[in-house]
């Protein structure tokens, strides 16, 4: 008795299928359900499916299509003596191989490319960076302010902006040659941090203002700000950003600012910013570095940017954590304090016969 | 279980009478109404690796939501955020299903849910990313869409062309590739059609009558863009 194999079966003309029992024999392929018998000679075969995991089975004569998953079908068709079925059988099995394996083939593909494109934006930006000209940052400061956390109560003309306005200029009148034009202005909220934009926008929390105790301690913070615009920490991480995004969007489909896209940036930020942690360190410090020299040039007292880190430090206890966020993403241990005032050591030292280069 | 779906048109929902025991999936949030003998558990349909690729993979929700009668009989309404037609598209003869990202409202049956990587170009180009939702099993799933769905059946060796953004589902047995809406690249472009899905049957394709991407474009239009 010969083995009943299921698929779905198409008549002429139709989009509708209907499920039928299969029988294979010398005499051909027969239909159960509708009593009819097709004859192998008239049968052609193709691997069927977008994903190329079925195969279809076409008779020529009838416009009759059977549609099957059952591989054993197929395996009996190459076995079934006839030469003609026996070779389109054998192909349309080969097909199916075929498509499954190109399948992953371009699945790794893009991967790879991806990967490749992501870490070429990554690496590149090194050997980059110096013939990058200014107003690219400019530029991208504009493209990429989607990105970007964006002020959501910027203030002006108010006590604490002009104050935040007359502390910056002080700091960037110490730079002898700068391509960028700072700008400095505050943003209403609590949480103690400031932020810089890749070409010189810089944004001082409200929350940071209250909690300093001096001008000296405002000056530390922006100072340190301002040493990331220069040395464009911010034009990496916004340029890995948008390349991430942009691989989000392919690989999803769907667009920036959907919920898909936003979760996985959110997701990916994440991992970045642990990844990264070493990197972030280094530009940390160097940024500290450039911002200590700008702080004594402008005569700022160099020790407040400390002690400002080391009393939110001890702030811990008492505040609320999301506000003290500077802490974690800054936080002052032995290190950086040794680092510091190994600097400012150095700066007295020199001063005042040198200005900050950069 | 029995099901039925109402106010067909831009506000349909899916209403699902269940007897003491009964179970089915349906994405998370789209409860609207439902009887006191029903309970509600989030469900990691296809396990945590499964949740994981239907939502970063697929773009469905990471949790669907279990809706079982519990203590009773009862009834639920579910309802997509989107203004539009809810479907029901039948697995009563081993067919299979692709689904467009975010048109997948519940599974009613014994329904298995995966998530397929695509072909390069149609993962580029189609509108749907690399990875589409893949259903199969015994029963019938409801997908929802943006505006109206129309049925569009493909015979053995025929072809339709369908914008890339109106594409909702498709059956399994279709194949499909990316194609130029018009005769040529400059008349895909200045058309505004650019490129298409062009299936071959047979199978049936499910098409939205509106393109959210294009309405949100259109909203954009309007918004302005600084405060």
């Amino acid at each position: 008795m010969s083995e009943d194999f299921k698929a779905r079966l198409f008549e002429v003309d139709a989009a509708e299928a209907k499920v039928v029992t299969l029988q294979l024999s010398a005499q051909g392929l027969y239909i159960k359900e509708i009593d009819a018998n097709l004859s192998l000679d008239d049968l052609t075969i193709e691997a069927a499916g977008h994903a190329g995991d079925r195969f279809k089975i076409i008779c020529g004569k009838s416009g009759k299509v059977l549609i099957t998953h059952d591989d054993k079908l197929l395996e009996q068709l190459t076995q079934s003596g006839s030469t003609a079925i026996t070779k389109l059988a054998d192909q349309a099995k080969k097909n199916v191989t075929q498509r499954h394996s190109r399948f992953k083939r371009y699945w790794l593909t893009v991967s790879a490319i991806s990967a490749l494109l992501l870490l070429a934006t990554v690496l590149a930006m090194d050997p980059l960076e110096g013939a990058l000209v200014a107003s690219i940052d400019n530029k991208l400061e504009a493209k990429v302010a989607d990105f970007l956390p964006k002020p959501k109560n910027e203030e002006k003309d108010t006590a604490q902006s002009k104050r935040i306005n007359k502390i910056g200029q002080r700091l960037v009148a110490q730079l002898d040659k700068c391509p960028y034009t700072f700008h400095f202005q505050t943003n209403k909220d609590p949480e103690i941090n400031a932020f810089a934009f890749p070409a010189g926008s810089i944004y001082v929390n409200t929350g940071l203002i209250d909690a300093a105790q001096s001008d000296d301690e405002l000056a530390g913070v922006m100072a340190h700000e301002i040493g990331h615009v220069l040395h464009r920490d911010v034009l990496r991480a916004a340029v890995r950003r948008v390349g991430l995004l942009s691989f989000i969007t392919i690989i999803t489909g769907a667009g920036a600012g959907s919920e898909t896209a936003d979760t996985m940036a959110n997701m990916l930020s994440m991992a970045e910013g642990l990844e990264s942690l070493n990197y972030s360190r280094k530009q940390e410090t160097a940024a500290d570095i450039e911002g200590i020299k700008l702080v004594t040039l402008a005569d700022y007292k160099g020790e407040a940017f400390i002690d400002f880190f080391q009393r939110l430090e001890s702030d811990k206890m008492t505040k609320d954590n999301a506000v003290l966020a500077i802490i974690s993403s800054h936080p002052m241990n032995k290190e950086r304090i040794a680092t510091i005032r190994a600097e400012l050591e150095k700066l007295r030292q020199q001063l005042p016969t040198k200005k900050s280069t950069k | 279980m029995q099901y039925e779906t109402m106010h067909e048109g831009s506000n349909a929902v899916l209403r699902v009478d269940l007897q003491r025991g009964e179970k089915f999936k349906a994405e998370a949030g789209a409860m609207v109404a439902k009887s006191q003998h029903l309970s509600i558990k989030g469900h990691m349909w296809g396990g945590v690796f499964g949740a994981f690729k239907r939502s970063f993979l697929g773009g469905e929700s990471f949790f669907f939501q279990e809706i079982t009668a519990t203590t009773g009989d009862g009834d639920i309404i579910i309802a997509p955020s989107v203004p539009g037609d809810i479907k029901i598209l039948p697995m009563r003869n081993s067919e299979d299903y692709y689904i467009q990202n975010g048109c997948m409202l519940a599974g009613l049956g014994d329904i298995e849910m995966d998530t397929r990587v695509q072909k390069l170009t149609a993962g580029v180009f189609s509108g749907a990313g690399f990875f589409v939702l893949h259903v199969r099993g015994h029963g019938e799933v409801a997908v929802a869409a943006f505006g109206a769905i129309m049925e569009i059946p493909i015979a053995a060796g025929k072809e339709y062309i369908v914008d890339n953004g109106h594409v909702v589902a498709w059956s399994g047995d279709l194949e499909y590739q990316i194609v130029k809406a018009g005769a040529n690249w400059i008349s895909s472009f200045t058309s505004g059609e650019g490129l298409a899905c062009k299936f071959t049957g047979p199978g049936k394709v499910w098409i939205q009558t509106r393109n959210p991407k294009g309405f949100g474009a259109w909203v954009r239009r309007f918004v302005p863009s600084r405060g």
